[in-house]
């Protein structure tokens, strides 16, 4: 064989196991976060160990009341919104970062948190919200409301007089000063008890965790994904540029536009539910992107596995911090996270 | 095959930088090179064949306007490559060509992405570059880069090939190997093919047509001969230059002095 011919084979051969190494980091990723998912399901204040939750779980007629109150009630919706809200996030955040072209775009960092906490301090401070809304859920309606209507606001923003993609980035760091200026002033003229609910709401917790919550948020992503998995290749195209793109028969506004409609409802739905979690949007995309690279049809999915795995660490570690209280979530995701991170670009590092 | 063009106006926002250009019908299976001085207008007329910038006037292949087809469909014929690549892209020269593949169907439908690998390795082994196919886009030299970028346009076989500067960052090995195969190409499968070259050499030996382009105007258009004069190298360079033949009877441009 000649060199040029062996050279072929193996690239061939070496671009097969790429790509099998990839699916086989998929899997690594979703076995390490049943593990994490199962931990988390196994602490809490109330020392019931995993053989516990199980014996519930399997066999739900012997639990006794208050056991089976703190699995099913507590635990498991806890457990499962974790999962859920970092993959949403995790996920949002990539696409983001795609079809914006920033390494630095998130739903936190181009404000559609910001718009929550505005959403939910009228609700708070003003009793402002939506009317056909039923009480116990203002706040998360507003919420919602305001985070999706950010997104769109952002874009429509962008598209006057075709000011171009790093101009929406720019904008979106404009809104986050914009919005946070409205809830300080919410805040200032709040009453004490109502600002103490407001700077509650905006740390994220999980402890607003409910069932039907879970399937509202479950639905979203059930809605977004087939349309995330359709755009894949397009979006890993984008990747080359957006003349290049455009030049492949890719229409970058519209797929800009489907993404960021994606990413409102996914963003919005999280926020809604669980209020600031800041750091997940922004690296769970950078520590999938070190794992496997932008080819979106794995990138996308690490992304969300890697979302999900760190906030449900998160989960877990804001049992561990404090013996017997739950530290609100959103304070530990960056405590947890940001090691995560560090050893993960310096093994980068190393490798390569 | 056949592209025309006519009375193209083109800009960015309302400025116009490319007025009335008109060109002769550019035929399949021939090379058309753009020169000109930096910044005359040669990306732009190439981005305005790409369908790439809102336009005036008029470019048909095979008589058919090109401006109403839909950027899916003309991506079926068109390949463009870009002056650059963007920098920060964590994905390998293989993984980056079965992309370009996937993005939207060629003009033979969506290969699978099975069939799309098999595609670009075959296309990176006539490039000279196989042993590159896992190596990060991140982590290429210049020249590697321009011979990915060149990878990403090729691969979706086109019938019409715009290429900006292929061969600017090459070394002279590189820049014999790609102008060959793009004639090779061009007309063992009778392409139209424009490309935008510096080295007006590389222009005379591998082109049929020069196009020259100077302060948005098509300044001389026809055989290297007809255009690569001194008289028009002064007036749209502004150098004085000395047009020779080689030893080898090519075409070789001397450019003297400033004027
Ligand atoms: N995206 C853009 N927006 C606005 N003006 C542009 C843009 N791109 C190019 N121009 C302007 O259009 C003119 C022609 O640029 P063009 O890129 O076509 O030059 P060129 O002939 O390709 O030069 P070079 O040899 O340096 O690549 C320049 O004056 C430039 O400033
Ligand atoms: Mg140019």
């Amino acid at each position: 064989m000649s060199g040029a011919t062996l050279a072929v084979a193996g690239a061939a051969a070496g671009y097969r196991a790429l790509v099998l190494r990839r699916v086989a980091l998929l899997a690594l990723l979703t076995v390490l976060l049943i593990a994490s998912l199962l931990l988390d399901v196994a602490t809490g204040p109330s020392r019931l160990g995993l053989a516990d939750v199980a014996r519930v779980l399997l066999n739900p007629a012997s639990a006794s009341g208050p056991v089976s109150v703190i699995v099913w009630d507590v635990r498991l919706p806890y457990a499962v919104m974790a999962v859920l809200v970092g993959a949403a996030l995790a996920l949002a955040g990539a696409e983001m970062q795609t079809v914006l072209n920033n390494p630095l775009a998130s739903p936190f960092t181009l404000g559609v948190s910001s718009a929550a906490s505005l959403g939910a301090a009228l609700a708070i401070v003003l009793g402002v919200g939506l009317p056909w809304v039923p009480q116990e859920w203002l706040l998360s309606g507003n919420a919602f409301l305001f985070a999706f209507l950010s997104v769109l606001l952002l874009r429509s923003l962008s598209r006057l007089r075709g000011a171009g993609v790093e101009a929406l980035v720019l904008f979106g760091i404009a809104l986050v000063f914009a919005f946070n200026a409205a809830v300080a002033l919410l805040q200032f003229v709040a009453t004490e008890q109502a600002l103490q609910q407001l700077v509650f709401w905006s740390m994220g917790s999980l402890a607003r965790a409910t069932w039907p919550k879970i399937g509202i948020l479950a639905l979203a992503l059930a809605v977004a994904i087939p349309f995330t998995a359709r755009a894949a290749w397009k979006l890993t195209a984008l990747r080359l540029g957006e003349e290049r793109a455009l030049s492949f028969g890719i229409d970058a506004n519209r797929l800009r536009d489907g993404a960021l409609l994606r990413v409102s409802l996914l963003s919005a739905v999280s926020v809604a539910f669980v209020g600031t979690i800041g750091f997940i949007g922004l690296v769970g995309p950078h520590a999938a992107r070190l794992m496997v690279g932008e080819d979106h049809r794995f990138f996308l999915p690490a992304a969300a596995l890697c979302g999900a795995l760190l906030l449900s660490l998160s989960s877990v570690a804001s049992k561990m911090l404090v013996p017997g209280l739950m530290v609100p979530v959103g304070i530990v995701t960056a405590l947890v996270g940001v090691p995560v991170f560090v050893a993960l670009v310096f093994t980068r590092g190393r490798r390569s | 095959m056949r592209l025309e063009v006519e009375r193209l106006t083109l800009g960015y926002g309302r400025r116009t930088i490319l007025a009335e250009a008109s060109l002769e019908p550019l035929p399949g299976g021939a090379i058309t090179a753009l020169i000109g001085p930096n910044g005359a207008g040669k990306s732009t007329l190439l981005r305005g064949l790409a369908g790439l910038l809102p336009a005036r006037g008029s470019v048909r292949l095979d008589g058919e306007e090109m401006a109403g087809q839909s950027l899916e469909r003309r991506a079926r014929s068109i390949a463009y490559m870009p002056q650059s690549l963007p920098q920060g892209v964590a994905l390998t020269v293989m993984e980056a060509l079965v992309g370009a593949l996937k993005a939207s169907p060629t003009a033979e439908g969506m290969p699978s992405a099975r069939a799309a690998a098999e595609r670009a390795l075959a296309l990176l082994e006539r490039l000279g570059i196989a042993e590159l196919a896992l190596v990060g886009l991140d982590r290429l030299s210049g020249g590697q880069r321009q011979l990915a970028g060149l990878a990403q346009a090729l691969v979706r076989r086109p019938r019409v090939l715009l290429l900006d500067e292929p061969t600017s960052a090459l070394d002279l090995r590189h820049q014999l190997g790609v102008m060959r195969l793009v004639r090779e190409l061009t007309l063992q499968h009778g392409l139209v093919t424009v490309l935008v070259v510096h080295d007006l050499a590389l222009a005379a030996r591998f082109a049929d047509r020069v196009v020259m382009i100077g302060e948005g105007r098509v300044r001389a258009q026809g055989t290297p001969e007809e255009t690569l004069t001194p008289a028009m190298l002064a007036e749209v360079y502004g150098v004085s230059a000395r047009v020779e033949r080689c030893s080898h009877g090519h075409l070789q441009v001397l450019a003297d002095a400033p004027l």
